[in-house]
């Protein structure tokens, strides 16, 4: 009975190793190029996303929606719309906070958490965020997209994100998913609905 | 003379002491029932998501806390941003916390055990009445014991719901929770005042997505 187990586990493992490719350094070089050459050609990125936030001792994840909006070189606006609003920009190394009318601002100047946060978030909604200075990355082809796995190297960011993982659609080299997996491996996955690249954006979207 | 006067001073001080404000002046009587049941974080099968303002030290914090039952007797109590970083992951199993995760900025004694008491009042469903006072305005109030606190349960008599879990010590008033929007046994507003600190916490329900 023990080897039967033994025998399906050893396939369901062979499946995981099957349905997650690792690509070839050519293939990551066309693949980061491709990332790169896209990113560099972007001037906005404005998109509506739902974020699942996952407990391992929920029955359901908690289901947030809203709008992203991005402008070079480092304007990003995130707008929760649902279940409730609220508003978060960042703009000029501040945090600007709208809590349904509450608004608030932090200077991320002098919070180095925010200001890795700001970062990584800025770089993840562009998919340009191939830092190996920052990350152990290895990449995957994993049915019709890519799957980059970065692994802070950062001993602080560590404490609260133990690995990134970016999904990006193959034919446009954009991403489509982040998933932020804590220690415990409870996580926050972002998905990216109708995201466009260069549309005029006005500046006035990021005042608060 | 002088051991008469420590003993009035004594006297004094003991009956002061039991002179909470909450229940100063109210008329004792003898409840049927020796506990009280907090119904508000008491279903297992609820996940309980509230968006969440705080407000502590001048400083406003905003994210989502989100309460689950795992057992009787043992709640998880976890503290997120709004993008979903968690700030504290507690449980409480029986009068005991364990910490799974708090940020560092935040990993003080004197935090968590605020944060504790606070949320073991919250939670915490099986009371055993050591007291019961009824007032004018037509609420009960049951007075249980909280480790070197008491909590006061105000109910109101006329809808039965729990409006009010006042935490005291000996002589004054600490904490007040304030339930409103009651629906289901799910208090939809939820406002945690400190009245010996600049800490106010409020809490509304997010109902699941359909």
């Amino acid at each position: 009975m023990r080897n039967i187990y033994t025998l399906l586990f050893l396939c369901i493992g062979i499946q995981i190793s099957n349905a997650q490719k690792s690509l070839t350094t050519e293939e990551i070089s066309t693949f980061k190029s491709a990332v790169e050459k896209l990113d560099s050609n972007t001037q906005t990125i404005v998109s509506d996303f739902v974020q699942y936030k996952h407990l391992s001792f929920l029955s359901n994840d908690v289901e947030t929606q809203g709008k992203l909006a991005f402008k070079v070189p480092g304007l990003v606006k995130w707008e929760y719309t649902s279940p409730y609003k609220y508003i978060v920009i960042f703009k000029d190394d501040k945090l600007f906070i709208d809590d349904e009318g509450d608004k608030s601002k932090i200077d991320i100047g002098s919070n180095k958490m925010f200001k890795g946060l700001n970062s990584l978030i800025t770089n993840s909604v562009k998919g340009n965020m191939f830092d190996e200075n920052a990350f152990e990355i290895s990449y995957f082809k994993v049915d019709d997209f890519y799957l980059v796995k970065f692994i802070p190297k950062d001993e602080n960011m560590l404490q609260f994100i133990a690995k990134f993982e970016l999904k990006f659609d193959i034919k446009t080299s954009d991403v489509t998913e982040v998933k932020m997996i804590e220690p415990s491996e409870d996580y926050t996955k972002i998905i990216f609905k109708n995201k466009t690249r260069n549309t005029t954006l006005d500046e006035a979207v990021f005042n608060n | 003379m002088k051991r008469f006067l420590i003993i009035n001073l004594f006297i004094l001080c003991l009956f002061s002491s039991c002179a909470i404000s909450t229940v100063k002046g109210l008329s004792e009587y003898d409840a049927e029932v020796t506990e009280f049941s907090n119904p508000y974080f008491a279903n297992a099968d609820i996940d309980y998501v509230y968006k969440t303002k705080i407000k502590a030290y001048n400083n406003d914090f905003g994210g989502i806390l989100i309460i689950k039952k795992i057992k009787e007797n043992n709640h998880r109590i976890v503290f997120t941003t709004n993008f979903g970083n968690k700030i504290f992951d507690f449980e409480l199993i029986n009068n005991e916390m364990k910490t799974h995760f708090i940020m560092k900025e935040l990993d003080r004694k004197i935090i968590i055990n605020t944060l504790k008491r606070d949320f073991q009042t919250l939670t915490q469903e099986h009371n055993k009445i050591n007291k019961a006072f009824s007032d004018d305005e037509g609420h009960l109030i049951f007075q249980s014991k909280a480790e070197k606190r008491f909590n006061h349960y105000i109910v109101n008599q006329q809808t039965k719901k729990l409006t009010q879990i006042i935490n005291t010590n000996h002589s004054k008033e600490k904490v007040i929770l304030s339930f409103s929007n009651i629906k289901n046994s799910i208090a939809e507003n939820i406002n945690i005042q400190h009245l010996t600190a600049p800490i106010e916490i409020n809490i509304s329900y997010l109902s699941p997505q359909e």
